[in-house]
């Protein structure tokens, strides 16, 4: 993802809702998808892959809470790869 | 199919099962069933088996889910006194066993159960708090400070008006002394586990659609059922109303089935 250009915002807090969820449910996967995009300091229609990974992470370690450690490596490997195919079409 | 999701597939069928039968007890006591099949003793042992395992499983698969979460994990030990708290609604329930299964008689109160109820109770404040806190420090919206504090006040002076109406009668009421301030101890610890129930509530609503709000839902619902088996069982005797008692046990019957629903889901979606 390193290489890749910048990332559409929109685009990937609904990546994140749709991969998230199945396990917290379509409003409190973008609420939270939406609350770390703040903390983050991502704003604007454009972020760029450096933040996409730190949302990734910030996502991945949240769901840690609900579903474990490995469920959540799962869900974090199949955000990224969905933001990377995103980054790439 | 791994054992935990047959379980947890079973426990609210057989749990709802029962429950009528208690709740069409309270409704016609006399039905030919009652005179027949399900004696007093018959339904007693219905209901304390279907207490005591669903009381177990509740126990065990929270301290399961518990060590599933890596130390560390905000979450396990808000699971860890989950799990300690019915374990002590576990163990006062095998309190009443002799009675109930062996020698067919109501279980003495006040009695030893109580103080492992009165334990376990500030083990599910604490454990309800501790997921808050778990989940706020994730990064899960919980809402503001202020927002809470609101939250928390009104479900205070809801409380404080029904505590009024349901507490007045068993104060004013002939019970002696130690019975009397457990009939008033059991719906206040209630209305204070009430506050992070409804605090929790908000956020579990958003969760519509996710396998957590299968999780928080149930758990919810079970305290909400404690907390109205705890009021109906302090407030009926005062009222003289006897013949509803089944439906306390209905009540409990939910209240602990539905915990353990709830338990066994979160730790399907840990195993899964």
């Amino acid at each position: 993802m390193a290489a890749s250009p910048a990332l559409n915002t929109s685009d990937v807090v609904q990546t994140i809702v749709r991969v998230v969820a199945p396990y917290l449910g379509e409003t409190m996967a973008r609420s939270a998808a939406q609350a770390h995009c703040q903390k983050l300091g991502i704003v604007g229609d454009r972020m760029q892959p450096s933040q996409a990974e730190a949302l990734i992470g910030k996502v991945g370690s949240g769901l840690n809470v609900f579903v474990g450690r490995e469920k959540s490596a799962t869900v974090v490997a199949e955000l990224r790869r969905a933001i990377e195919a995103q980054a790439a079409s | 199919m791994r054992p935990a999701a047959w379980l947890g597939r079973a426990v609210l069928p057989v749990a709802a099962a029962a429950a009528a039968l208690f709740a069409a007890k309270a409704v016609v006591p006399d039905g030919g069933l009652y005179r027949t099949l399900l004696t007093p003793h018959a339904l007693q042992v219905v209901g304390a088996l279907g207490k005591l395992a669903f009381l177990l499983l509740a126990a065990v698969f929270a301290w399961r889910n518990a060590r599933a979460f890596e130390p560390g994990n905000p979450v396990r030990p808000a699971w860890q006194m989950l799990a300690a708290g019915s374990v002590a609604f576990f163990l006062a329930q095998l309190s009443y066993a002799p009675y109930q299964l062996v020698w067919n008689q109501d279980p003495p109160f006040p009695s030893l159960a109580d103080v492992l109820f009165m334990l376990a109770y500030p083990l599910f404040v604490a454990a309800l708090f501790a997921f808050i806190r778990g989940y706020q420090e994730a990064g899960y919206p919980v809402g503001t400070a202020r927002a809470r504090w609101a939250l928390a006040g009104a479900v205070a002076a809801g409380c404080a008006v029904v505590g009024y109406f349901v507490l007045r009668p068993v104060v004013l009421g002939p019970s002696s002394g130690l019975e009397k301030l457990l009939n008033v101890s059991y719906p206040l610890l209630d209305f204070v586990l009430l506050i992070p129930t409804a605090l929790l509530m908000r956020m579990t609503l958003a969760m519509r659609g996710g396998a957590a709000w299968k999780i928080w839902a149930a758990l919810l619902a079970g305290f909400l059922f404690l907390s109205v088996g705890d009021i109906l069982f302090a407030y009926l005797p005062t009222l003289g109303r006897q013949d509803v008692d089944p439906l306390i046990h209905a009540m409990y019957i939910l209240s602990y089935a539905l915990t353990a629903y709830g338990v066994l889901h979160q730790h399907e979606l840990l195993k899964s």
